[in-house]
């Protein structure tokens, strides 16, 4: 009924009597509908009506009540709806089957009023606090997508951990904002914050398209990885050209902002660390390299090792940025990556 | 009673429906058994025990357990549906004899007040009987008197019998039928 708050039971017999009695039992407290065969009750509980639980008779001209608890629980729509037996059929090994066939609670008759409703409410009661725990879980689930990747996310849900691991050949990408910080200091915190964030779900964007996997952002720089928990070919040659079209990302004139982007690769170690907010990170010599060849980049190409750019040569052009030098290598030449023009 | 939340009224309405309902299961098992249609009669038998538990007629409720059995296993059928019989027929009686007569009094017949006076009641037992809510069946039972100088006393009858029976559907024809010859919209806003 419109504006009913009520929960809806349905109850099906085919004696009506019986449908009487228990229907005369939870008016007070309940809305109910009534079925005096299978057919009718499944209609009913298909309907666009969804009643709460479900009292069920076993024996029943046409389909039995055991055949149409098997069709609610067989029916995604229907399976979860509490279903209880209230029968005469008080054989153990009746009892057995209806609880076979996915029944919750098995009532004999005759039964006492005030035990058939007590039943009714605990396993309202129980229902809705599983509903509760699965609308809290999947939450959860969301922050947990939200806050780690994928891969890492079911990890935890199923082991309860991420284990750290080692990875052979990652590719990894920085990419940062130049004069953001002096921007920072003369503008509003709200709209600092807008444009940034504005900036950050392009690239997240561009990432997701060369398959890139991101990691975190520190300030005003954005980090993520090819070929870490997802497997890719080429992974050099996609975080290069995402770092392409990442520098050039159109910005605002007046904002005076740029986009420098480094990219490295090689082994790196990642894993979750922290208890209070989660942090899944990547650590490792590559990841200092292509730190540091942000510093080295140029607007509108991506800085990388010559090491690095002799890996992809054929796809794009380089030009000598200069030198750096890099503890545990020594100085190595650093080129700005361009795509092949021809 | 107890079951029925202590309430005589509602008790024995539910007697006499139980009474209208069983008086033919009797004939309905042995015509059954005679065309050999068991799992008819045991269904009869079951039906019986379990809506006679309900209402508390105990001796009742273990002849139909009884005959339901010895309709399964086919032994000692004749014996078992004979002392059903006996112990229905006794209570049918007995419950014929205790029921205060509820048909006739009240000026039955007459059936010319205003419809438009029954629109109302009309309209909601029709949104219940759509609704397959279970509330119609009480509803039947307290607005009877609001019909009865609208409704002929057969309508008022076949009207509370098959919302008594939970026949919603037939219920739902027969007053769609009662409906046109008052010319009453029942539709509501």
């Amino acid at each position: 009924m419109p504006g009913s708050d009520k929960k809806l039971v349905l109850i099906v017999d085919d004696t009506p009597t019986n449908i009487a009695v228990v229907s005369g039992l939870l008016k007070d407290s309940f809305q109910t509908k009534v079925a005096t065969n299978g057919e009718k009750a499944l209609a009913i509980a298909f309907g666009p009506e969804r009643p709460d639980l479900i009292l069920l008779d076993v024996m029943m001209p046409g389909m039995d009540g055991y055949e149409v608890c098997r069709r609610l629980k067989d029916n995604p729509a229907t399976r979860d709806i509490p279903v209880i037996f209230l029968t005469a059929k008080t054989e153990e090994i009746d009892e057995e089957k209806g609880f076979d066939v996915g029944a919750v609670d098995y009532i004999h008759k005759p039964f006492s009023g005030p035990i058939v409703l007590a039943r009714v409410r605990t396993q309202l009661a129980l229902q809705e606090a599983l509903t509760e725990a699965r609308e809290a879980r999947k939450q959860a689930d969301q922050l947990l997508h939200a806050l780690l990747p994928k891969k890492a996310a079911d990890e935890i849900r199923a082991i309860g951990t991420v284990i750290p691991r080692r990875y052979e050949n990652v590719a990894v990408l920085f990419c940062d904002v130049t004069n953001f910080t002096a921007y920072c200091d003369k503008h509003e915190p709200e709209e600092v914050v807008s444009r940034l964030d504005a900036l950050f779900v392009i690239f997240e964007r561009i990432a997701a398209k060369h398959e890139l996997e991101k990691i975190k952002t520190i300030g005003d720089g954005f980090m993520a990885v090819a070929g870490l928990l997802h497997q890719v070919d080429d992974p050099v040659g996609r975080a290069v050209r995402c770092g392409l079209e990442m520098t050039s990302t159109l910005l605002d004139a007046h904002l005076d902002w740029e986009v420098r982007v480094g990219v490295h690769a090689g082994p790196v170690v990642a894993g979750v660390v922290g208890q209070e907010r989660y942090q899944f990170d990547i650590w490792g010599d590559t990841v200092n390299v292509a730190a540091r060849m942000v510093g080295m980049s140029a607007p509108g190409s991506v800085a990388a090792t010559k090491e690095i750019f002799e890996q992809i040569a054929s796809a794009f052009e380089g030009e000598a940025l200069g030198e750096l030098n890099v503890k545990g290598k020594g100085t190595v030449s650093v080129f700005g990556l361009r795509a092949r023009t021809n | 009673m107890k079951r029925t939340g202590g309430n005589r009224q509602r008790y024995e309405t539910l007697l006499r429906k139980f009474a209208e309902q069983q008086a033919g299961t009797a004939a309905t098992m042995r015509a059954a058994l005679a065309g050999g249609d068991a799992a008819t009669a045991e269904r009869a038998a079951h039906s019986l025990k379990g809506a006679a538990a309900t209402l508390g007629a105990n001796a009742l409720s273990e002849a139909a357990a009884r005959a339901e059995i010895a309709i399964r296993t086919g032994r000692g059928t004749d014996a078992a549906v004979q002392a059903l019989t006996i112990a229905l027929d006794s209570l049918l009686a007995k419950l014929s004899a205790a029921l205060p007569d509820e048909s006739g009094g009240n000026g039955a017949g007459r059936s010319d007040g205003d419809a438009a006076s029954v629109a109302e009641p009309l309209t909601r037992l029709k949104r219940l009987l759509e609704a397959d809510d279970g509330e119609a069946a009480e509803f039947i039972v307290d607005a009877k008197p609001k019909l009865s100088g609208v409704l002929t006393p057969a309508e008022i009858k076949a009207l509370s019998d098959r919302v008594g029976n939970f026949d919603f559907d037939a219920a739902l024809k027969c007053l769609s039928g009662i409906a046109s010859r008052l010319s009453l919209n029942l539709e509501g806003n």
